[in-house]
């Protein structure tokens, strides 16, 4: 039986409370509690005999789990999730909040069964310990969006479910035709993505077995990347957006790297992220969704710049990032290149490496010596990625980060991979890096940065413009 | 039984609704290069003075260029979206034929659409049939081509005679809607 405690039931309450705590008396203070309208005790009765209880605080429609006990003999009998599911039945409520111990595994392991997930974590909450908060949103139905992503040489449409989960996604890559040109060409881009747009869709809802019609929204990158493409992906989810009479979310590009993240796992904040792209060397602290400050970054080139000038100088092919990285497999640092931004700065720097590579082959072929590709690719990636992992290091101790994160095209590079990972190993900091499929430009990605705009119910309208160049922070 | 038809191949956003072939709105907005920003709200707003949503339409007509890559781009994008999403047949028109339909000729004439650096040129006969290849000309290609021959030209175009032209077409799988550049690209050149 559950009914909810009145006054002659208390002594019960306290029996029980005192079996998992002693101190469990003092803590409440009973006339308080008595005389709360917020306050809220529910028990659960078994042959007359109180062996749990849910202690809680509602405000309108919000609920805060202040205790939970279940009689150390009755446990696994399912008491504490029927002891949830009868206040979820039996008031007009929208969330469930709750904070518990970073150590107490069973309750945490408890909370995410019913349904809870963890929303971000308080230091020191416990005195000494970490408190992890968590939230339910209740009578929430599943939220699909449909995403869409065409800001360079890829078209790629997902469905991604509450955020997290990628139902779908198909990428239609035109590497192959850009690299008879070694790089994109814009104009080819846009031409590709306007005749391809349609017929990955229809893959992508032949595959899930969906229609668009069971999208709660469509999102679409707006910004940043090539003008000519970006637009063919907005005018595309725009005409969807209207068609089906669903909500439009524009998503940041960057903010789709960094909330890739979300795919396989959770964002912990405060999370310092490295962006590391063809446009991008910049690192960003988030204390919270959608709250990016950068704090340090390139002051020129970008590292995926650096990276396809060197792939150039060196005669390899488009794309240089991924060729570059493989020559220097063979390779061994044997190269004296400068380091740059040698200091405590936050500032990057690569058109120093760059210039002193183009001065280095240059030279070497004037004095007729053959340059070694494996060696040149190696010493280079070793002072390139250095660099990353120096800046790194001290963003983590200036800001005191739970979780990093590297996103955008070069964190497919497998040795910055292992160099970041030693780094927050080091620092007992939680590494979370995308899988391959996740790394390089998707929709997937874009529908996991849609959603918390999607809660927020930050819409755009059909007028939304594409933009080169515009920045989360 | 209502058809948009769909034009953003030059400064122009032109959108057209007819309903039994009939034209019940047409409204054109100068955009420069805005053409992303305007087009979809000024579809809705004819659609909205008409009272109907896109479930309502049976057919588009687009004309995809030549003209601006990127305009063309704009509108050959939502066209091809909407007759895809509400399976309905979808039409095209390039932009010289659209202007040579306006015209009345006793023998083939000339029409041409500029651009930028130069312009786009097609022959056409009395009956509106292509006459060979269409060209793209420079700026000094097109002055001289413009001494030896007569290039008509369009005050307004007649969505009637459009609408008429159109029936004769065959619709298209929307998949396959892109569009029509005929000026090469540096890079493949």
């Amino acid at each position: 039986m559950i009914k909810e405690l009145v006054i002659d039931d208390f002594q019960d309450f306290l029996k029980l409370g005192k079996m998992v705590n002693n101190n469990f008396g003092n803590l409440y203070d009973l006339d308080n509690l008595l005389n709360s309208k917020a306050d809220k005790v529910i028990g659960y009765y078994e042959n007359g005999l109180l062996v749990g209880f849910i202690h809680i605080s509602i405000s309108f429609d919000v609920v805060d789990i202040v205790n939970i006990v279940v009689d150390d003999k009755y446990r696994r009998k399912g008491i504490g999730t029927k002891l949830l599911n009868y206040i979820i039945l039996s008031k007009d409520i929208a969330e469930i909040w709750l904070e518990v111990r970073k150590s107490n595994k069973s309750a945490i392991s408890f909370y995410e069964k019913n349904g809870f997930s963890l929303v971000r974590v308080r230091s020191n909450y416990y005195g000494d310990e970490d408190a992890l908060i968590m939230k339910r949103d209740v009578n929430m139905k599943d939220v699909y969006i449909l995403a869409i992503e065409s800001s360079c040489d890829e078209t790629s449409i997902a469905i991604i479910k509450n955020g997290h989960e990628c139902v779908q996604l198909t990428v239609l890559t035109q590497m192959d035709t850009h690299s008879e040109y070694g790089g994109v060409v814009p104009e080819i881009a846009s031409r590709m993505h306007t005749e391809n747009i349609t017929m990955v869709l229809e893959e992508t809802l032949t595959k899930a077995k969906m229609k668009v019609e069971d999208m709660d929204a469509i999102a679409v990158t707006y910004s940043p990347g090539l003008l000519g493409s970006l637009l063919v992906g907005v005018e595309f989810a725009k005409t969807l957006s209207f068609v089906y009479n669903k909500p439009l979310i524009a998503v940041n590009h960057i903010a789709g790297h960094i909330y890739a993240n979300n795919l396989e796992g959770n964002l912990q904040f405060p999370l310092l992220a490295l962006v590391v792209s063809g446009g991008h060397t910049d690192l960003i602290i988030m204390k919270d969704d959608y709250v990016f400050e950068k704090v340090g970054g390139t002051l020129d080139d970008a590292i995926g710049e650096c990276y396809d000038k060197v792939a150039r100088v060196l005669g390899l092919k488009y794309p240089g990032g991924p060729n570059v990285e493989k020559e220097a497999l063979n390779g061994k640092y044997t190269y004296d290149l400068p380091i740059p931004m040698n200091d405590d700065s936050l500032n990057i720097s690569y058109s120093g490496l760059k210039s002193s590579i183009i001065n280095l082959v240059h030279n070497e072929k004037q004095r007729g010596n053959e340059i070694r590709k494996e060696d040149l690719a190696k010493s280079f990636q070793e002072v390139a990625i250095d660099q990353l992992v120096r800046k790194s290091e001290i963003a983590i101790k200036k800001y005191k980060v739970k979780n990093m994160i590297v996103a955008g095209g070069v964190s497919a590079n497998k040795m910055l991979r292992e160099k970041i990972k030693e780094l927050t190993d080091k620092y007992d900091i939680n590494l979370s890096i995308p899988s391959m499929l996740f790394c390089t430009d998707n929709a997937a990605m874009i529908g996991a940065a849609a959603y918390p705009l999607y809660l927020r119910k930050e819409f755009a309208n059909l007028d939304l413009n594409a933009s080169s160049n515009q920045e989360i922070y | 039984m209502y058809t948009l038809f769909l034009d953003t191949h030059n400064q122009e956003v032109v959108v057209v609704l007819y309903k039994d072939g009939e034209v019940k709105q047409a409204v054109n907005k100068v955009s420069g290069y805005q053409h992303s920003q305007i087009a979809l709200p000024l579809i809705k707003d004819v659609m909205d003075k008409e009272g109907i949503f896109p479930k309502a339409l049976d057919q588009i007509i687009v004309v995809i260029g030549p003209g601006s890559f990127t305009g063309v781009r704009i509108a050959v994008t939502i066209a091809k979206t909407m007759a895809y999403s509400l399976n309905i047949p979808i039409k095209t028109i390039d932009s010289l034929h659209l202007k040579a339909i306006s015209i009345d000729s006793k023998e083939d004439f000339y029409v041409s659409v500029l651009e930028k650096n130069g312009a786009y040129v097609g022959k056409f006969s009395s009956e509106y049939v292509p006459v060979g290849e269409y060209s793209y000309y420079s700026k000094k290609e097109y002055d001289s081509f413009l001494e030896e021959n007569e290039v008509k030209d369009v005050d307004k175009i007649d969505y009637n005679s459009l609408y008429e032209m159109v029936k004769t077409f065959e619709p298209i799988n929307p998949h396959a809607v892109k569009p029509l550049y005929i000026k090469r690209i540096e890079v493949t050149k």
